[in-house]
């Protein structure tokens, strides 16, 4: 008899999230002769990311694709991963996310937060969109109401540069953004554009400050009353369904960028990013190496990327 | 296929014994887990999440607002300006209920308050002039609903958060259909009040009209307050409910000096368990719904809906009959937070548009307030003019029908609720 | 003495949802006055007020349990003479007492287990273990509430009245309506008048 698990994501399935696990899904039935079955659940069908993560560690869920934010939570030493202008480069975000770091993020996840790490997407830069000017200077920047997901370290940086940053819930940030109680937000091109925010915003500026990377997880509960075979088929298609992901970011992010402009929005690209990447290295990093593990844990990180 | 059985059959079971509808969802939802071995651990984060949410905190601070502006002189003063304002005219002083209801409406976002508010004041006014008591109680609960179409609207606050919409959104759509079930009542009123021979109220004094509106400016400014703060972008719906809340204690205490400590404390304690009853209820309305969810039901309707017809009027018509006969027995926000993860998809698979459905949902509720045998409105129109809930009902049938009439309108032409969201760029 | 503290005991969850409630509304304003005329937010303010409302909803459910508020579908129930209707109802509150049996256990267990596993909250940065305390403390309370209305009702035969009912005298006096010769009815009035 198949056994079926349940993956739950928090976007829809036309999202990069939803290419990965749908690419996952396939890989899976394929290998396993359609022994293992995997169900989806997109659009929080199963909860928010939050509560998936949760119920995965529980065992109440099999499978979740959530973005990094909402593991750090409960892992902080995974919030190297969100700190400010880390990545460079698509490369940067491969070479952190396989290998001896990929095997050290995977540790750490289970042993703190009680899931494994089977595979990730790659979504992009969170570049910065605003309805008030072209963002080209630090000096743009200033004052600018920016909306940001509840992350203390995203929070630290817009702090860092001269922003207004306001946390406030995704479910709200549209509207927000509409009637101008922010000016702006931050994502990569496949979400602003599946969100149509080219409907309420007019710039669009390249800050290469976080490439966001969201993981596929399996609870170890679930994880360890299967068997070796099994195993081995789920970490191989997660393996194989990341590299997808990769493949459909770099095709689709161009294509949700040419949507964009044709929608009206205008692209820029930042004159002076060095002083934006010396304000996050002086101003913001120095306050989160105690809680991501120490300064010298993170120096090993960037020089293992670099 | 079991889970659905055990799921509905045990529902039906608790709510047939008279278990809170919390349980009636919750335990059944945890009987299903059990039934199938499966950890309902779930339910302690669906707890946390269902609740843990900045839109719906927007619920206790309008219950808050309402019972405030109670206290603080600001309800007693719009109802006034709109009996000046219709009295004398034809249909008279039923005619003042219905806008004392629509004014009422656009401060406050329940039904019974509308109705407390209003037949209070306009039950008696009416019964003196010669309306039956039940006619007179059968009109201000009809017309009591439309203070949950015309915004702000809890139900509608609880439909936005269910169905993940913009609570901006909705309340812009929910505007003209409020004005239409508004004019509908008004009709039913004029025709029924020339067969009765309910005349019109004396005709005020000149200047009346002037100083109901330089006393209630105030009042008339609460409103203004409320949605104008909301549309131009200054607050989120939750932000514009807190800032009413501190709007009334200001004119409640330094304006109109009506406010008392023992209201302001009898608010806050009202406050307390309506907030506490009906979000326990989204906690097990979440829980029943991932059920459903996991198995797929919403599919399953929505496949057999269509086998039976390809119409889209026609389901229209099924889902509408659908509503108003779970509005007959069921609590309102429990209606919507139990239907909506169920109807929501269907109705978004045959391309009806999410606003355009939680205009219907929630007009369907607005009926519901003045059908029997739960019908909160009319429970307070009954104690207030003191006659049955049964010659209440029968009054409040023609009501009623025009309801559905301009229900089933609103549903074919979505134009009527999405007209103005989308020119104001929403 | 003896009898304030145990009114104040039977009214601890009211008091302190009205201090949660009133803590919630003024930071939301405080958040709002800053934004709009300071063009400045406090990180962690939504948050907290997120946090109290949360422990506000469910400290207030048990409250409602307290004064009898939590709807039921009684139509056909309120037929019935009062004593079988009370003990239909008291057999449906076993169920609940069960539900809110199993959930304090679970929630326990989802408590220990994020103990094991902290997960911080984001702004404010406290462990959510501790906030979800909320909920073995609240759905105890509610049986202990239920236990206590049912106690009242069968043995002490005392009679809850609808809160959904309006309370008309405290109505009248908040809208300053003169009541007694309108409401009473007609032939009240002419007696009273006669006489
Ligand atoms: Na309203
Ligand atoms: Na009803």
């Amino acid at each position: 008899e198949a056994k079926t698990l349940k993956l739950g994501l928090g976007d829809p399935l036309e999202s990069d999230q939803g290419a990965l696990a749908s690419r996952f899904k396939e890989l899976v039935e394929y290998y396993s002769n359609g022994d293992i079955k995997v169900t989806l659940y997109p659009n929080g069908a199963l909860g928010g990311e939050t509560e998936m993560v949760q119920n995965t560690r529980l065992g109440s869920l099999d499978v979740a694709s959530v973005a990094i934010g909402n593991i750090t939570p409960f892992s902080k030493e995974l919030g190297v991963l969100t700190m400010p202008y880390l990545m460079k480069n698509h490369s940067d975000a491969v070479k952190l996310t396989t290998g001896e770091l990929g095997d050290r993020w995977n540790k750490i996840a289970q042993e703190k937060v009680g899931v494994n790490i089977l595979g990730w997407t790659y979504s992009n830069f969170r570049y910065l969109t605003n309805s008030k000017q072209p963002v080209k200077n630090l000096s743009d920047v200033q004052g600018l109401k920016v909306r940001i997901p509840q992350d203390p370290i995203m929070l630290a940086t817009w702090e860092a540069w001269g922003a207004n940053p306001i946390p406030m819930a995704w479910s709200e940030t549209f509207t927000a953004l509409q009637q101008g109680v922010v000016d702006g937000q931050d994502n990569p091109y496949i979400v602003n554009n599946t969100m149509k925010f080219y409907e309420v915003q007019d710039y669009l500026t390249e800050v290469h400050h976080m490439y966001s990377l969201q993981p596929l997880l399996i609870g170890n509960k679930t994880f360890a009353k299967m068997s070796d075979e099994e195993r081995s088929i789920l970490t191989r298609a997660g393996l194989e369904a990341q590299q997808y992901a990769l493949m459909f970011q770099v095709l689709e992010a161009g294509k949700a960028r040419d949507n964009l402009v044709a929608n009206g929005m205008e692209v820029f690209e930042l004159e002076d990013e060095e002083k934006w990447i010396e304000l996050a290295r002086e101003k913001v990093w120095p306050k989160f190496y105690d809680s991501i593990g120490g300064k010298d844990n993170f120096d090993k990180v960037l020089e293992q990327i670099n | 296929m079991t889970a659905p059985f055990i799921l509905f059959g045990m529902f039906a079971f608790l709510l047939f014994i008279g278990a809170p509808i919390v349980v009636a969802l919750g335990a059944s939802a945890m009987t299903v887990y059990l039934a199938a071995g499966d950890d309902f651990v779930s339910m302690v984060q669906i707890a946390w999440n269902a609740v843990d949410s900045f839109p719906i905190m927007a619920l206790p601070a309008f219950i808050l607002s309402g019972a405030l502006m109670q206290s603080a002189g600001i309800s007693r003063r719009l109802v006034h300006i709109a009996e000046v304002l219709a009295g004398p005219m034809a249909g008279g002083l039923g005619f003042s209920a219905i806008l004392a209801s629509m004014f009422f409406g656009a401060i406050s976002g329940s039904g019974p308050a509308t109705t407390a508010a209003v037949g209070m004041l306009m039950i008696p006014a009416m019964v003196n002039r010669g309306y039956s008591k039940s006619y007179s109680a059968a009109l201000t609960a009809s017309s009591g609903g439309l203070g949950v179409v015309i915004p702000p609207s809890i139900p509608m606050v609880i439909y936005g958060v269910t169905a993940s919409e913009s609570i901006t959104k909705l309340f812009l759509a929910g505007i003209f259909p409020g004005i239409l079930l508004a004019g509908g009542l008004m009709i039913a009123n004029y025709m029924i009040s020339r067969r009765n021979g309910y005349g019109a109220a004396e005709a005020h004094p000149p200047g009346t009209l002037r100083k109901a509106c330089r006393e209630g400016i105030w009042a008339i400014m609460a409103p203004v307050v409320i949605l104008g703060g909301i549309y131009s972008g200054l607050f989120t719906p939750t932000e514009a409910a807190v800032v009413s809340v501190f709007y009334t204690l200001f004119v409640g205490f330094f304006i109109h000096k009506e406010l008392r400590w023992d209201g302001f404390k009898e608010s806050l304690n009202a406050t307390t368990w309506l907030t506490g009853r009906v979000l326990i209820v989204m906690f097990a309305a979440t829980a029943f719904g991932r059920i459903l969810v996991e198995n797929d039901i919403p599919t399953l309707i929505a496949s057999s809906l269509l086998e039976l017809t390809g119409s889209l009027s026609l389901i229209w018509i099924i889902v509408i009959a659908f509503l108003i006969f779970v509005g007959m027995f069921l609590e309102t926000l429990a209606t919507i937070m139990i239907v909506t993860p169920v109807l929501l998809p269907v109705m978004v698979s045959l391309g009806v548009d999410p606003i355009h459905f939680g205009i219907i949902l929630v007009c369907c509720c607005e009926i519901g307030f003045s059908t029997p045998p739960l019908g909160e409105n009319m429970f307070i129109g009954s104690s207030i003019a003191k006659v049955s809930i049964e010659e209440i009902s029968v009054k409040a049938l023609p009501f009623v029908a025009v309801e559905i009439l301009i229900v089933v309108l609103l549903a074919f032409v979505p134009e009527i609720s999405l007209w103005l969201p989308s020119i104001l760029g929403y | 003495m003896k009898s304030r503290v145990i009114g104040l005991l039977d009214h601890a969850e009211n008091y302190l949802c009205q201090l949660l409630l009133s803590a919630f509304v003024i930071l939301l304003f405080f958040q709002v006055i800053l934004r709009v005329f300071f063009n400045y937010g406090i990180p962690w303010s939504e948050e907290l007020a997120r946090f109290a409302f949360v422990w506000f909803v469910f400290l207030g459910a048990s409250y409602a349990a307290r004064v009898s508020a939590h709807n039921r579908v009684t139509f056909h129930l309120r037929k019935m003479p009062e004593k079988v209707r009370n003990s239909i109802e008291c057999f449906a509150d076993m169920f609940w007492i069960v539900f809110n049996t199993l959930m304090t256990i679970k929630s326990i267990e989802v408590i220990e287990s994020m103990m094991e596993f902290t997960f911080y909250s984001p702004a404010l940065d406290w462990s959510m273990a501790f906030l979800y305390m909320i909920f073995p403390i609240s759905f105890t309370l509610t049986s202990i509430r239920i236990i206590q209305v049912n106690y009242l009702k069968l043995v002490k035969g005392v009679k809850f009245d609808d809160v959904d009912e309006p309370d008309l005298e405290q109505l009248a006096s908040e809208l300053k309506v003169e009541r007694t010769p309108v409401y009473d009815e007609p032939s009240t009035i002419s007696s009273a008048s006669k006489g």
